[in-house]
């Protein structure tokens, strides 16, 4: 019968969907009082699956009785060594418990609650978790606890929760510390004139890390929790009154659609609700710097970031933005031209370049100089594959470098790569399995997917090379060119959020190439890209490049103030 | 779904369909000269130099290496047409022969006698040839020229096509850059080719690959030949086909001698030649002028000796008489040329052509159609203009 | 007809990029001015008035369209011709569109055939081109529209090198003497190259798809200029280079004038830009041909989504282009004078000129009746 129930409440808890905004955490039950009440026993049965104890621990209600909660605890979380119940007798003879999860909480702090507890002169229960609540404790952040539900969410947010034997209701106080690592250099995102900052694990850390580079009260932040078992916290950030409202709606909803067990970092996040699950273009941009994101958001582009991960999803991305990295905004204008030129320049030749030599070499020997055919040819003289086997292999090689390198400890693994791809050539050459030209072609491709700024791309730059390898060798630069046609329509095709991906380049939105290919000193950037943030399009007043002032007697004779130049003064 | 299925259907298609064109480079053999003979009994014979790769990476070899790693190698072959020579040529190999690469293309002199049209047909239509590979007429044996080593390069056919191309031409339809030229020159109404002559030296008849032991190249590009219409009719030697590159505004650099005023010899490079060839037709009598300006500076003098004080330029007078007689020997070398195309009725200095160009219904009514009768008996005046921008690098000759 | 779930819009200038390629890409293919007619070295005047009269042309298609903003060709045809002859002249539109993409399409896999790849079946080459379009067509216009304004200045791009690449070898003697045999010979080389801008019907069909703001006439107006201006050079390079009895008795010039020069000396061979310029203007103009001929049918057959359609219009396209034409001296043949100049006149220029009058007639009626009742 205790199963019937547990069942009945499993299905309808499947059925039930989120409703309700954003807000603070909130909890999914309103616990019953009364008339539904769940006996705690159900959870000693150890039939029971994770399903049903969920469906059994939302409906739990905090009891009266400290005993009681303490023994829900015990059944609903388990022996773990990490529950330290402190138990006190308050000077008015009150038995109260203080509870922490081990190693989440500062310890002086839980301390100081323990000593404010067990001073407190409340005689009755009730007054004493008022009294605390409204003026004893002096924890920064106090919230009311009712159902075992909040009760597990406040101690696994690190709070410190007080429990009176006599109220149903207990007390959260923040005790906050969480161990992570210290704020450092992303890894896969350096700069050379940037920050030295990337997002860690902690979402505060990271939440505050956002507000120190906008400091106004723009930057709205909503947060929600996802999976089922895991309850990971994750938050949007966006310009308010800039990012524009549907678009804002199409990521809440896409975000509220999410029914998981388990979020595991941006990545569930990312496959939840990119547009199309098949792209080989990556749809959303992930990274780890702070000053990119920020960067995006100014553009009223919105950010999603979950816990666990320093990772941030920013979305809608379109293709220029793949090729940003964080040092356009610090480098000279002139030298980010060039090697802008030079990215989207890498990015085809490394997706079109062994087909192509494939092509030119199987089917189209009049497009080579003859000079350089016979050179080509002579080198490749007893080489017993076929063109498009060798390049095959020789690209399956790298491949398999590539992830070996990735596996081994970092002192190894560069080393492994270089000299595996050397010495492999070089023996392969030797052993006459491989030509020459067909390792110069593949280290070259190599070389140039590592310009790529962005990781995600890679992969699918990596899986279109082999593609035009098959197209190029199958039926020549016909099936390349093919191959160039298709893909470029798959992606005019893609939306982002609505936004189409193939911006800047089509539809052509002149803006939008100041940030594809023409960056521009940063007094030029007076206007905002048309799509994304169209509702706010000037940004800068113009005319303020760098000339001498003047009347430079009477200019800049006053101190500077903290209230800075009051915004759009100038030109408007 | 089914789009995915219907793709991957696609895809199969594409790589399981065979690749019918596929052609593996190991797989093939590549011709990098081909030459075209006639022989006694009205048959073509093709002739292909073909590349050895492998070879021709390590360089020319020794006369000890042994035979197969030559770095080319040449086959000739007998057919009714020319593609049936050219296909005949394939029993021999080993693996598919492709012409797509050919450097140049030789015509023998028995052959262009005989008219070349069937050749130039066979070079427009087929998908593989080119129209912008430079040809020549051989003087010589065909065969052996394709089969000697030049010593520039180890394949001779690239030496060759570098040789009738020259780096250094001012003006860009120089004298062969490719078969385009010669093909356009052949069909433009009243016009006539005059292709470029290579022509093999005497004891320079080596077997492919051995090493010439006699100095120098064994091939020379020097003279033209000119034809009427499709078939050979005779050669030019230097000056007459340095008069006609002068008359069709197609001259390289070109040196002449003429006389100095102070005795001896002034060499003049001729570093730029423009000509317009105007034609006149008075009662129904056509007569061309041919006006050339040609520029030059000096590079050279003989009869310094003796305390002779050459030719000074800064002198007005000495100045103005080596303009004339540069003029004079420009004017002698075109009207040499000239001379040699009402010899043979061909037209290759495009008189003709500017007739039908200029004075269009002149060429329609009557003059088109007669004009290779008309052509000997044409009054041509060549006037010349000539200026001499500098004496190169002395500004006085020096005294000995 | 209920549209799609995100409203298909293009801007006025993907639609004119579109027009652009589509034209340029199958005159600079096999070059009616020069390889129909005999306007010999005079082609680039034959160019010119073509031009000129394709301006009027499309303007004549674009301001029809520009009347009915929120109607197809179809829509309209019916209304002012009535419901019988505007289905006939509906149905001779499909057929039109039907026409352009699966000659272009085949003479594409002619050039394939004859010039890169002799032992690859024509059927492989015409069955993967309409597939890709008709995989365009289905993913709707818009793609179609972003995909070609990728594409365009690449093709402008590669267009353009193919003729500084062979300008070197220009010989202005080829092109004179200009203009020297009258104005007969050149306008024989009018008709073909002007009938072929039979493309710009695709306007009537698309017009609806712009954007309320880029719905003017000038932009199919203005790429039947610029388009028509460009092979004009075109023509004027082939011949100057080339000369005018290799030209015009080629099968496909412009390749013929890309194999045949030799720009420097490390980049010597510069067929496959013109090769590659002609496969994105194939695609930009046989996707925008299948998707047109999809929502031509399906609007004629009352089917409210075109998308369905475009399967059996790209299975048509394809039977079409196979077996329409034995070989290259048919596909050739179609387009000489006066056979081909009439049929598109017949079909495509009597019924437009129907529809004006009938506008006009009814724009009169409407003020004269309007006048009279007040």
């Amino acid at each position: 019968m205790a199963t019937d129930l547990v069942r009945a409440l499993i299905s309808r808890l499947k059925r039930r969907r989120r409703r309700g905004g954003f807000g603070a955490s909130t909890d999914r039950s309103s616990p019953s009082s009364g008339r539904n009440r769940i006996d705690p026993e159900l959870l000693a049965d150890d039939s029971l699956d994770v399903g049903a104890r969920k469906a059994v621990t939302d409906r739990l209600a905090l009891d009266r009785r400290l005993a009681e909660n303490l023994r829900i605890l015990a059944l609903a979380a388990g022996p773990s060594p990490d529950i330290t119940v402190r138990h006190i007798v308050t000077d008015a003879s009150l038995y109260a418990a203080v509870i922490h999860l081990q190693g989440i909480v500062d310890e002086e702090r839980v301390e100081g609650v323990v000593r404010t507890l067990s001073s407190a002169g409340a005689t009755r229960a009730q007054d004493l978790i008022n009294q605390l609540g409204a003026s004893l404790l002096r924890s920064s952040h106090v919230a009311t606890v009712a159902s075992f539900t909040q009760l597990w969410g406040a101690l696994s947010d690190g709070h410190a929760v007080i429990l009176a034997d006599g109220h149903n209701q207990g007390l959260a106080c923040s005790a906050q510390s969480f161990k992570t690592r210290p704020i450092e250099e992303p890894p896969t995102d350096t700069t050379l004139r940037g920050p030295r900052q990337g997002f860690i694990e902690d979402l505060t850390t990271n939440l505050a890390m956002l507000r120190q580079w906008i400091r106004t009260p723009n930057l709205w932040i909503e947060e929600t929790n996802l999976g089922h078992l895991t309850h990971t916290r994750l938050v949007i950030a966006y310009i308010k009154g800039l990012a524009s409202e549907e678009l804002l709606a199409e990521v809440r909803q896409r975000i509220q659609r999410i029914e998981t067990d388990s979020v595991l970092g941006t990545g569930p996040v990312e496959d939840f609700i990119q547009d199309t699950h098949l792209s080989f273009f990556p749809l959303i941009l992930r990274t780890e710097r702070p000053d990119r994101v920020v960067g995006n958001l100014l553009e009223g582009r919105v950010a999603i970031m979950v816990q666990n991960s320093p990772f941030a999803l920013v979305a809608p991305t379109d293709y220029g933005m793949l090729f940003q990295s964080a040092d356009d905004y610090y480098e000279p204008v002139p030298i980010v031209f060039v090697i802008s030129v030079l990215r989207v320049v890498a990015l085809w030749a490394s997706i079109l370049l062994p087909g192509a030599f494939v092509a030119i070499l199987t089917f189209h020997h009049e497009l080579l100089p003859t000079s350089l055919l016979l050179r080509i040819v002579g080198d490749r003289a007893g080489v017993p594959f076929p063109v498009i086997v060798e390049v095959f292999l020789m690209e399956l090689t790298f491949e398999l470098l590539r992830e070996a390198g990735l596996r081994l400890p970092r002192a190894v693994g560069s080393a492994v790569t270089i000299v595996g791809a050397l010495v492999l050539g070089e023996a392969a050459i030797n052993a006459g399995l491989v030509s020459p030209s067909v390792i110069i072609v593949v280290a070259t491709t190599a070389i140039a997917s590592f310009i790529l700024p962005t990781f995600s791309f890679d992969i699918s730059a990596r899986l279109l090379r082999f593609a035009f390898i098959v197209a190029g060798g199958s039926i020549g630069l016909f099936g390349v060119q093919y191959g160039i046609i298709m893909v470029v329509l798959i992606l005019a095709s893609r939306r982002s959020f609505g936004h189409p991906y193939l911006s800047p380049v089509a539809p052509f939105v002149r803006g939008g190439w100041r940030d594809y290919l023409f960056r521009t000193w940063h007094w030029a950037k007076t206007m905002r890209p048309k799509l994304v943030g169209g509702r706010e399009p000037i940004r800068a007043p113009r005319g303020q490049m760098p000339r001498p002032s003047a009347s430079p007697e009477s200019e800049g004779l006053q101190q500077m103030k903290p209230e800075g130049p009051s915004d759009n003064t100038r030109g408007q | 779904m089914r789009l995915i299925a219907a793709l991957a259907a696609l895809f199969m298609a594409f790589s399981a369909a065979g690749c019918w064109d596929r052609k593996e480079p190991d797989d093939m053999v590549f011709a990098v000269a081909l030459g075209f003979d006639m022989d006694e009994d009205g048959d073509y014979v093709a002739i292909a130099q073909f590349a050895n790769p492998m070879a021709a990476k390590s360089g020319v070899g020794p006369t000890s290496q042994p035979a197969g790693s030559a770095p080319f190698w040449t086959n000739c072959a007998k057919g009714r047409t020319p593609f049936d020579a050219l296909s005949n040529l394939s029993p021999a190999l080993s693996r598919e022969m492709t012409v797509s690469n050919i450097e140049v293309l030789l015509i023998s002199e028995r052959l262009a006698r005989r008219g070349i049209a069937p050749i130039m047909d066979l070079v427009a239509r087929d998908n593989e040839l080119r129209l912008a590979v430079s040809a020549a007429v051989v003087d010589g044996s065909l065969e052996s020229l394709l089969g000697s080593q030049l010593p520039e390069d180890p394949i001779p056919a690239l030496a060759i096509q570098r040789m009738l191309n020259p780096i250094h031409f001012i003006d860009p339809s120089a004298m062969s850059p490719g078969l385009l030229q010669s093909i356009a020159d052949m069909l433009r109404p009243g016009q006539d080719l005059l292709m470029p002559v290579l022509r093999l030296n005497a004891g320079a008849g080596s077997e492919s690959g051995t090493d010439s032991t006699s100095p120098g190249s064994p091939v020379t590009h020097m003279g033209s030949a000119a034809f009427h219409r499709d078939k050979m009719i005779g050669w030019l030697d230097g000056h007459e086909s340095r008069g006609a590159n002068f008359a069709r505004s197609r001259s390289q650099h070109a040196p002449i001698s003429v006389q100095s005023p102070a005795g001896g010899l002034v060499s003049i490079h001729i570093t730029h030649v423009e000509s317009t060839i105007t034609p006149r037709c008075v009662d129904g009598d056509v007569s061309m002028l041919i006006r050339a300006k040609v520029e030059g500076h000096v590079q050279a003098q003989t009869g310094l000796d003796q305390g002779q004080a050459g030719v000074n330029l800064a002198d007005a007078e000495s100045l103005q008489h080596l303009r004339s007689r540069l003029a004079q020997c420009v004017r002698e070398d075109i009207e040499h040329a000239l001379a040699r195309s009402k010899q043979y009725k061909s037209d290759f200095v495009g008189l003709g052509n500017a007739i039908y160009r200029r004075l269009p219904q002149v060429w329609r009514a009557g003059v088109g159609e007669r004009w290779y009768e008309l052509l000997p008996d044409v009054p041509v005046q060549v006037e010349v203009e000539a200026a001499l921008t500098s004496s190169g690098l002395l500004r006085e000759s020096l005294h000995y | 007809m209920r549209m799609a779930k995100t409203a298909e819009v293009m801007s006025t200038r993907q639609l004119a990029g579109i027009l652009f390629m589509m034209r340029t890409t199958v005159v600079i293919s096999f070059v009616p001015l020069i390889t129909t007619g005999s306007a010999a070295q005079d082609a680039w005047a034959a160019g010119l008035i073509a031009g000129l009269l394709l301006t009027l042309a499309a303007w004549v298609v674009a301001g029809l369209a520009a009347r009915y903003p929120k109607l197809t060709v179809i829509d309209y045809s019916r209304m002012l011709l009535g419901r019988f002859f505007g289905t006939v002249v509906s149905l001779a539109i499909s057929w039109h569109f039907l026409l352009i993409a699966a000659t272009d399409i085949r003479i594409y896999a002619e050039l394939m055939r004859v010039a890169f790849m002799p032992n690859t079946p024509i059927w492989f080459t015409t069955i993967a081109m309409v597939f890709l379009a008709s995989l365009a067509a289905w993913f709707g216009i818009e793609p179609i529209g972003r995909a070609a304004e990728a594409f365009l200045p690449f093709f402008v791009a590669f267009v353009a090198l193919t003729l500084l690449g062979a300008a070197p070898s220009f010989n202005i003697h080829n092109l004179q003497p200009a203009l020297a045999r009258g104005l007969g010979p050149i306008f024989s080389s009018v008709w073909t190259s002007l009938s072929i801008g039979l493309q710009w019907v695709s306007v009537g069909m698309l017009f609806p798809q712009l954007t309320p703001k880029d719905q003017r006439v000038r932009s199919a107006v203005l790429a039947a200029a610029v388009s028509s201006a460009v092979l004009a050079v075109v023509a004027a390079v082939l011949v100057g280079v080339l000369g005018t009895d290799l030209s015009s008795k080629s099968l496909f010039p412009f390749l013929k004038m890309a194999r045949s020069v030799r720009p420097t000396r490390t980049i010597e061979r510069i067929e496959i830009l013109g090769t590659v310029a002609w496969g994105l203007g194939l695609f930009a103009g046989g996707a925008t041909m299948v998707y047109c001929g999809s929502r031509a049918m399906a609007q004629i057959l009352r089917i409210q989504e075109s998308r369905k359609v475009v399967p059996a219009f790209g299975a048509l396209v394809a039977l079409y282009a196979m077996y329409a034409y034995k070989d290259a001296f048919e596909l050739v043949g179609f387009f000489r004078p006066p056979g081909f100049p009439l049929l598109i006149a017949l079909t495509a220029g009597v019924p437009y000129a129907l529809m004006w009058a009938s506008h006009v007639a009814r724009h009169l009626v409407r003020r004269h009746f309007g006048r009279q009742g007040r």
